[in-house]
């Protein structure tokens, strides 16, 4: 598990918000808000504006070197998200879903790990190829992220105002330190945490799970993105509070007109959310298609797998669960030919001879599989 | 196999001489569960509900505040370590994270082997039986050798399960025990479970909080809020006809393929910051449930039979 990575800057000291800054030319940040809201949420533009490319990511390959040794994390990726949609990566544990998200803004951990080729298109900039003076606009601002386990995110020293100022102070700066307070409320309710203005002055140790991850949800909704980037966003929470954030994600989706990258394990969550859905399997994208095209005729034997690995109403004592055989080949141990193939069900001497191209039997559906090769 | 009447376990707050009353939390509160043989009791409920204290208090890792626990006809509460020593064999715990459970600096075989070390095993006859239940659990007997950090997640379950079933349990407990596996490890290790119960003809009570997963294993499943259950029954009477208010937002909450979630256009009830207040009295589902009445902020509705099977601790189930 990487580091959770800081999107704010912490040596700014926080006496600079307190003491007040000079302050920037007086917009009311509430009219702003409307703005925004009607700008991009609007129910008319949003048919138009999902069919707009926002990231296009083409042959991405990130690889961890050691000693000398080039150990691809993420292989050959390539994929798109669409303004105002949802994008699912879906995949088991190991399977890259995380590398690729770190990969996009260049949070790669560590030195040993690096894009060696690929092009990531983000509104029309190449942001693979930009200095990072100009990446740290982008990041934190069009790009920002949600992790896993709320609670490792969060400062365990600063309470939730002086965490969220920092992301106004950094990225909203039309907004005076006499409006924070106001404009912090106001964020807090959005994402639909109850009486705002205690929880505010509370730190993350005083709030529950579902409330530090709908705070680390307002800290990523500050800048108005333009993509969201959600990793395992409620793996961590019950089924209850679960249900409560997919249903925020969706609400944020529609009333700001934000795209979200939501990484999960569980079809069942990637299912409800995504407008299009990419299956990963040891570094590769293995599936991509269209939600409902994927959901109801998935051709890859390894999504039709993992569909056969969910638990039914069908399934009983006669009725029994088919497993897929063995486990996730690590990283640097991929077979040859078909990565799946030691798995798969259908396999036949092709598989393990050569790699399949990512074809595409259907218009909405890429595969990466030579049963789909015709 | 088992059965836990009215089991409790209160833990004192402000244990202090300034407090004249020492207020008291219900982690779990006059619990009763009755487990048959060779079947499966599900146990589902949202973290901080009182699962795993209950299945320690089983265990007899703790002690209950009051109750009494009957294994196989035969009381155990007040038993003292040395009596309980014989029939711990029988009773077995499998935990949630494998890879927190398994000495990191233990062989496989060395973590098989404890259990029947513990209990006075033959030292020849050890090694055989290592082999035969790795095999068992579905592992390579070459693994023996190896350290648990060369496994997998679901390898290392695998031994967590073989260590389990070492001393031939009748009843074993399995404490979230695919929640952090992978899907396709989760399927497998779910298959595996069902095989050695057809087996061994072993009496599971299985706690998750994923319901799909609880349905395709469980014969009857309780539905705890609070330290308390709210509702039992056999799996289809539960999963078709809910009744309480709890149970049926349970359901709801769910994630499916067919985005029964997001088209549900209700609002799924903040059942957020509700932790454990101590000393209250009436329901404990009262505070968060919209058909509340007066009497239910009174009175502690009982588990009663409703229908062969279906047990249930609300006041007004009809109205809900």
């Amino acid at each position: 598990m990487p580091r959770p990575v800081i999107i704010y800057n912490y040596q700014k000291p926080m006496k600079s918000l307190i003491n007040g800054r000079r302050q920037a030319a007086p917009l009311q940040f509430l009219k702003l808000f409307e703005l925004y809201k009607n700008q991009r949420g609007n129910a008319q533009t949003r048919e138009h504006q999902s069919m707009e490319k926002l990231l296009e990511v083409k042959n991405l390959t990130t690889c961890f070197v050691q000693e000398g040794r080039e150990i691809p994390l993420v292989d050959d990726v390539s994929f798109f998200i669409n303004k105002n949609s949802v994008l699912g990566f879906v995949g088991e544990s190991g399977c890259g879903k995380t590398m690729t998200a770190l990969s996009l803004t260049g949070l790669l951990p560590g030195k040993n790990c690096k894009i060696v080729s690929g092009k990531i298109n983000f509104n029309g900039q190449t942001i693979n190829q930009i200095k990072e003076k100009d990446l740290k606009q982008i990041r934190g601002k069009e790009i920002t992220y949600i992790f896993q386990e709320p609670s490792t995110c969060l400062n365990p020293v600063l309470n939730i105002k002086e965490q969220l100022s920092e992301v106004v102070q950094l990225y909203c700066k039309e907004i005076s330190p006499e409006q924070i307070n106001q404009f912090l409320i106001k964020q807090l309710e959005l994402v639909g945490i109850r009486s705002p203005e205690e929880k505010l002055l509370s730190f993350p140790h005083q709030l529950s799970g579902g409330e530090k991850q709908r705070v680390m949800i307002a800290m990523s909704m500050i800048p108005r993105p333009a993509l969201l980037i959600a990793d395992e966003p409620t793996t961590a929470l019950d089924v209850t509070i679960q249900a409560q954030i997919l249903k925020l994600l969706d609400k944020l989706r529609q009333e700001t007109g934000v795209a979200i990258m939501l990484i999960s394990h569980d079809l069942n969550v990637i299912a409800e959310l995504s407008d299009y859905i990419a299956v990963m399997y040891a570094g590769q994208i293995v599936e991509f298609a269209k939600a409902e095209q994927l959901l109801s005729k998935p051709l890859h034997p390894y999504t039709q797998g993992l569909f056969e690995c969910l638990p039914k109403k069908e399934h009983n004592n006669q009725n029994k669960l088919k497993a897929i055989i063995g486990e996730v080949p690590k990283s640097g141990n991929f077979p040859t030919g078909c990565r799946f193939h030691p798995r798969c069900p259908q396999k036949f001497d092709k598989c393990a001879q050569a790699m399949p191209a990512l074809f595409k039997p259907n218009p909405d559906q890429e595969v990466r599989c030579w049963l789909c090769s015709d | 196999m088992l059965r836990l009447n009215k089991i409790s376990k209160y833990y004192q707050l402000n244990k202090s001489f300034i407090s004249a009353i020492s207020k008291k939390i219900k982690a779990v509160d006059s619990v009763c569960l009755e487990i048959k043989s060779g079947q499966t009791l599900g146990l589902v409920g949202e973290s901080g509900c009182g699962k795993s204290t209950l299945a320690r208090i089983i265990l007899k890792l703790i002690s209950p505040s009051s109750g009494q626990i009957f294994f196989q006809n035969q009381e155990i509460t007040d038993l003292t370590e040395k009596q309980f020593r014989v029939l711990r064999q029988k009773i077995q715990i499998v935990f949630q994270d494998p890879y927190s459970s398994l000495s990191p600096r233990l062989t496989v075989k060395n973590i098989i082997a404890e259990p029947l070390q513990a209990f006075k095993q033959k030292k020849k006859l050890i090694e055989p039986r290592v082999r035969e239940l790795l095999l068992n659990v579905g592992l390579n007997p070459e693994y023996a050798d190896r350290l648990p950090h060369q496994l997998s997640g679901g390898e290392r379950q695998r031994v967590g399960i073989a260590r389990a079933l070492a001393t031939n349990p009748e009843l074993l407990i399995l404490d979230e025990a695919v929640s952090s596996l992978d899907l396709s490890t989760q399927a497998q290790v779910l298959n595996l479970l069902k095989d050695l119960q057809a087996k061994y003809k072993l009496t599971y009570l299985f706690i998750a909080h994923n319901l799909d997963v609880v349905r395709y294993i469980s014969d009857h499943v309780a539905v705890m809020y609070k330290g308390r259950i709210v509702e039992q029954a056999s799996v289809k009477q539960l999963y078709e006809n809910p009744l309480h208010p709890y149970t049926r937002i349970l359901l709801n909450s769910m994630p499916s393929l067919e985005k029964k979630l997001l088209l549900n256009k209700t609002q799924t009830p903040n059942l957020e910051n509700q932790s454990l207040q101590p000393d209250n009295q009436g329901c404990c589902f009262y505070a968060q449930c919209n058909k509340a009445k007066a009497e239910c902020a009174e009175q502690i509705p009982e588990l009663k039979q409703i229908e062969s099977g279906h047990w249930l601790s609300c006041f007004k189930p009809k109205e809900v």
